[in-house]
């Protein structure tokens, strides 16, 4: 299936080396040494360019930073687009129209559902079935390919309507929108939605079902959580050790540093410890707000305690929180109305605007200072993948002797499917091809 | 009557040249507004299986993109039939959802055989608010004439299905 070549001893010098870790958003690639049968180095190096997004926005407004930082990522610009306006929100006091508020939602529900379809269906589930691709998984399982591009779909068209383009959406502004939808093209989104419950009830039937890995282990989690609703964009950032803090004030929590062989920043408890991102986490810390629907589904797979412990339940969660944003957004689209105020107007002010917000992969946070004028003097953009980024290495250094007996081929694919469990995105927006095409002489 | 010939341009054009594609199908509509009638053009961030799975019956497909791995500025086409898998395949280190011969093969499962390719143009320079790098923006008319030639011969081509 992955390979079989000659098996060394476990108790053996091991390098595992994957120059390009595929089925993830970005570049990255994976290294990990055995020596004597113990781990002596694990890292997921993300060698991506860095971007200088930071730098970027220093001398413009808080819409101009909408439209730069929409810009960082093609699958989650949502993620980045709503934590930078929440910070300016609440740094100038503005109070969005309630039906604007509604509206974001359901841009973040419909980022999810995309994001979460692909992982689930395209990513991950070859892993799962034994399948190196989804080309492969696509000959054998075509009603699956063709229920996760439904779901992707509908995702990608509610960005399209609320957020005036799938990719790189531009109608978010500081006070609410540049334009709200009328009812009639909300509702237009309807069958697909009930569609869209019942393929993504499916989806959490054929993840629970998957044979998974065993890899329990107790690990810090972290994620926004809210008195009354599943979190998106608004809550506490809340940690499974009791961390609690306003979503402005990471920094009070977490720091980055550096860690050599890496372009992204690594993030850390303030006493230096890792934690995990991500559905697991939100389900862990806020499942008891989950929408009925995916409360109910969660409850049949049994498994809100394997979500905690073993990272492979990732997809799971994930599935889970399809079915929990699908759910949502049918709710939002049935109590619509058009807001009274599409946009309110703002002052801008000096001070630090920063906030922190549910990305598909996991707590995302801004922070920006700002002058009298508005403009920023330094911002600090913390992608969830960064975060995670200690947690996969040490996952990886914690499940490496349990694959040290297979074969080269198979521990190196079932390692890769530990990372992919995380959805990682280490992606900027290009999405340029590397063709590499072998000139021949003489053509 | 001619077949019908979908072209899926790749890119933004706020990324040096990644806009390449962008760039291409605008001057096809200055310089070759015959070939340009003959298409339907679509312009696409990243290229899904989606665009691929939902074309017209009986369309042929060309998609435009940048590509590193190539000299800047060569432009070279490509066509579907034996991507997936074949040994000029591109590497995947693509950030599009899915490497190129994944999506092209997948759509092929979900939609039937693809007729048509990948025409491509080197790039080097993806920056935020960067322009075409040199090479890049020198080769756009090769890259437009390309695309004219290949929507011509798409067009005049009986399909798979033999409804050309």
């Amino acid at each position: 299936m992955h390979g079989s070549g000659v098996v060394p001893p476990v108790d053996g010098d091991r390098d595992f080396d994957v120059p390009y870790v595929t089925r993830v958003e970005g570049e990255g690639s994976l290294r990990l040494k055995v020596r004597g049968g113990e781990v002596t180095e694990a890292r997921l190096a993300i060698f991506e360019a860095p971007r200088y997004f930071e730098r970027l926005v220093v001398g413009r407004t808080g819409d101009e930073v909408l439209d730069i930082v929409a810009r960082i990522c093609g699958i989650c610009p949502i993620a980045y687009q709503m934590t930078a306006v929440r910070a300016f929100e609440d740094l100038y006091q503005v109070r969005v129209d309630p039906q604007v508020g509604a509206l974001r939602r359901l841009l973040y529900a419909g980022e999810w559902i995309q994001s979460h379809a692909l992982h689930v269906y395209l990513l991950h589930a070859p892993d799962f079935l034994g399948y190196p691709s989804a080309l492969a998984m696509a000959a054998d399982h075509r009603e699956l390919v063709e229920r996760g591009l439904r779901l992707k779909k509908l995702g990608n068209a509610i960005m399209a309507l609320l957020g005036g383009r799938a990719i790189h959406p531009v109608s978010m502004r500081i006070g609410g929108f540049s334009r709200a939808p009328r009812p009639a093209e909300l509702l237009a989104l309807r069958p697909a939605l009930d569609q869209a419950i019942a393929d993504a009830q499916a989806t959490v039937e054929l993840v629970a079902g998957l044979p998974t890995p065993a890899h329990d282990r107790e690990t810090l989690m972290v994620s926004l959580r809210h008195p009354t609703e599943y979190p998106f964009a608004d809550g506490r950032i809340v940690g499974t050790d009791g961390t609690d803090v306003a979503p402005g004030a990471w920094d009070a929590a977490f720091r980055e540093e550096h860690h050599e062989g890496s372009n992204a920043l690594h993030a850390r408890t303030l006493d230096g410890r890792m934690y995990l991102l991500g559905p697991s986490a939100r389900i862990t810390i806020a499942g008891d707000q989950l929408h009925p629907l995916a409360a109910e589904a969660l409850a049949r797979t049994g498994l809100a305690g394997g979500i905690r412990t073993n990272i492979y339940r990732s997809i799971v969660a994930r599935a889970v929180e399809l079915l929990a944003a699908c759910a949502e957004a049918r709710d939002l689209v049935d109590g619509y109305g058009v807001p009274t105020h599409v946009r309110v107007a703002h002052a801008p002010r000096a001070g630090r605007a920063a906030w922190a917000t549910e990305a598909p992969r996991g707590l995302i946070f801004h922070r920006y200072e700002v002058d009298e004028a508005g403009r920023v003097l330094a911002a600090q953009i913390v992608p969830p993948t960064s975060q995670n980024q200690g947690s996969i290495e040490a996952d990886l250094a914690g499940f490496a002797p349990s694959v040290l007996a297979l074969s080269h081929a198979e521990a190196t694919h079932r390692l890769e499917q530990l990372i992919r469990s995380y959805d990682p995105c280490i992606s900027c927006a290009t999405h340029f091809l590397d063709l590499r095409i072998e000139e021949e002489a003489g053509t | 009557m001619s077949r019908p010939v979908l072209v899926l341009a790749c890119g933004t054009p706020d990324r040096g040249d990644d806009a390449a594609a962008l760039d291409a199908v605008a001057l096809l509509d200055l310089l070759e507004p015959q070939a340009r009638g003959r298409a339907t053009i679509r312009v696409v961030g990243q290229l899904g299986i989606e665009h691929l799975a939902e074309r017209p019956d009986g369309a042929a497909v060309i998609v435009v993109d940048a590509a590193v791995g190539l000299r800047p500025g060569t432009v070279r086409f490509v066509p579907f039939a034996g991507l997936a898998g074949g040994a000029r395949s591109p590497v995947p280190r693509s950030s599009h959802e899915l490497p190129i011969p994944e999506v092209v093969g997948i759509a092929e499962i979900l939609g039937g055989p693809l007729d048509g390719g990948l025409l491509v143009v080197g790039g080097s320079d993806f920056g935020l608010g960067h322009p075409l790098s040199p090479a890049v923006e020198a080769a756009i008319p090769e890259l437009a004439d390309q695309l004219a030639h290949a929507i011509e011969d798409a067009a005049g081509r009986r399909g798979p299905g033999g409804t050309g």
